[in-house]
């Protein structure tokens, strides 16, 4: 497949082609990864991340490609890697110093956002990722749930919108974390 | 609406939308109301959690994806790939041989002249060009009959394809011959011992061609009492010589260079003109094609 013709398959929204990216350079990434103090399951993890950046870049039409989309890839994901390495040193620094507490306060609110969009169901679930990290406005996002026409996406996307932040707030209110 | 809009200008300002002044306003209005700062951040961190459920959903998705063959569908890549070159490269040496081969086989062509033969118990062998640039040494020998029967017309012509090492210069081979005093100058080969097996044995009489390279641009012949003598340049490529028996007789033919030449018997030094009768230049080519 042809640089051009992921791209096009990307803007259309065919996820499938994450999945031909992955195995195509999933080699490539691999020994990005293991040459640089890193495990697979590591390399997997940057590799997936950077594809699915890559994946929300190209689709919300904000991606400006320069070069070979192999080379866009190895680069991302070797400064990816490298971040991570240098998370990892600071991460251990906050320890000692005691920080630990507000992350861990992050990583429970995200999970109670996420167990509300689970139960909010589709088609909300999809209408709200495909608006917030698809990037799609409100004609788009009417043309791929098969709306009649950019208001109806705009009134159901309201809605989905505040389904979800009732939830979490009754969530959040429950487990005293947010004040 | 008011609270409509109040998230409107949320999440345009999360989505970092807003101009500059827009910006600064709402930020002096965040810190001026703790309310407002704390649906920004709650805003902020719904919004996030929706990307991370998207990234989360393609991870999973990405999780499926079987990639324990991946290492070796890279290898096999490299393999295959690499079978694709080295099949190229020997796809390329053979045809460059076979290729070869067949220029080579047009350099030195022996003919069985019976056809030429007044008598026809006998039988000679003769070559009709012998050449030129070869770089390397490669011997082969390659017998062909043929009858061209769609003609109604008897033809039969055997050939002995040698090829052999020789300098870049054009050499007339006869080796058997009676010598014409036009034939004019001409090397035997200076290796004849390539062609003593056919002469000791297939030769007895002796109906022939002689070829004289006189550095003449232009072709003729002469064909008299069964000798056909060339002259001129047949260097750039092979000839072959063409009888056909027909009713009306015995009818010989040159063709070169992609030319067809009537030989006619004539006892004086003749130019060879190139035939323009399109239908028996038609059968012609079917003959040499079926040759």
């Amino acid at each position: 497949m042809k640089d051009q013709e992921i791209l096009d398959r990307i803007a259309r929204g065919e996820d499938k082609v994450l999945e031909y990216l992955y195995k195509k350079h999933y080699k490539m990434m691999l020994n990005i990864v293991l040459k640089n103090n890193g495990t697979e399951a590591e390399a997997q993890d940057v590799f997936q991340e950077t594809l699915i950046a890559f994946w929300q870049k190209a689709v919300s039409g904000k991606l400006v490609m320069t070069s070979k989309i192999s080379t866009y890839l190895y680069s991302i994901c070797l400064n990816q890697w490298r971040k991570e390495l240098e998370r990892r040193k600071r991460l251990s620094y906050e320890e000692k110093e005691g920080s630990e507490e507000q992350t861990m306060d992050d990583e429970e609110r995200y999970k109670i956002v996420m167990k509300c969009i689970d139960e909010l169901g589709d088609p909300c679930k999809t209408i709200l990722t495909s608006h917030y990290f698809e990037g799609l406005n409100m004609t788009e996002l009417a043309k791929k749930m098969n709306f009649a026409n950019s208001d109806t996406a705009k009134t159901k996307k309201y809605k989905c919108k505040q389904r979800l932040d009732l939830l979490i707030k009754q969530r959040f209110e429950r487990s005293d974390f947010f004040n | 609406m008011e609270t409509n809009h109040k998230e409107i200008l949320i999440e345009r300002y999360l989505s970092d939308e807003l101009s500059l002044t827009e910006r600064q306003s709402f930020e002096s209005e965040i810190q001026a109301n703790p309310e407002l700062s704390n649906e920004v951040a709650f805003q902020k961190l719904v919004i996030n959690g929706i990307k991370k459920y998207r990234v989360n959903q393609l991870k999973s998705q990405l999780s499926t994806v079987d990639v324990s063959s991946v290492g070796f569908g890279n290898t096999g890549y490299t393999v295959v790939s690499s079978l694709i070159i080295l099949v190229s490269i020997v796809s390329g040496i053979y045809y460059f041989e076979v290729l070869n081969k067949k220029n080579l086989q047009t350099e030195t062509v022996w003919i069985n002249a019976d056809l030429f033969n007044p008598n026809p118990q006998k039988k000679i062998e003769f070559p009709v060009e012998k050449v030129t640039t070869i770089s390397k040494t490669i011997k082969s020998d390659e017998k062909a009959t043929f009858a061209n029967k769609s003609l109604s017309n008897s033809i039969r012509s055997e050939r002995k394809i040698r090829k052999e090492e020789k300098r870049n210069e054009v050499i007339a081979v006869v080796p058997q011959i009676q010598m014409s005093e036009d034939v004019g100058q001409f090397h035997t080969a200076d290796n004849d011992d390539t062609f003593p097996e056919i002469m000791s044995t297939e030769q007895k009489s002796i109906p022939s061609i002689v070829l004289s390279n006189d550095n003449s641009k232009e072709l003729r012949y002469k064909y008299t009492d069964g000798h056909l003598s060339l002259y001129g340049d047949f260097s750039l490529s092979p000839y072959e010589i063409l009888e056909i028996n027909s009713a009306n007789g015995k009818q010989v033919y040159l063709y070169h260079l992609e030319l067809y030449y009537q030989i006619e018997l004539v006892t004086e030094i003749t130019a060879l003109i190139p035939m323009s009768n399109a239908k028996k230049i038609e059968e012609l080519k079917l003959v040499l094609k079926n040759k």
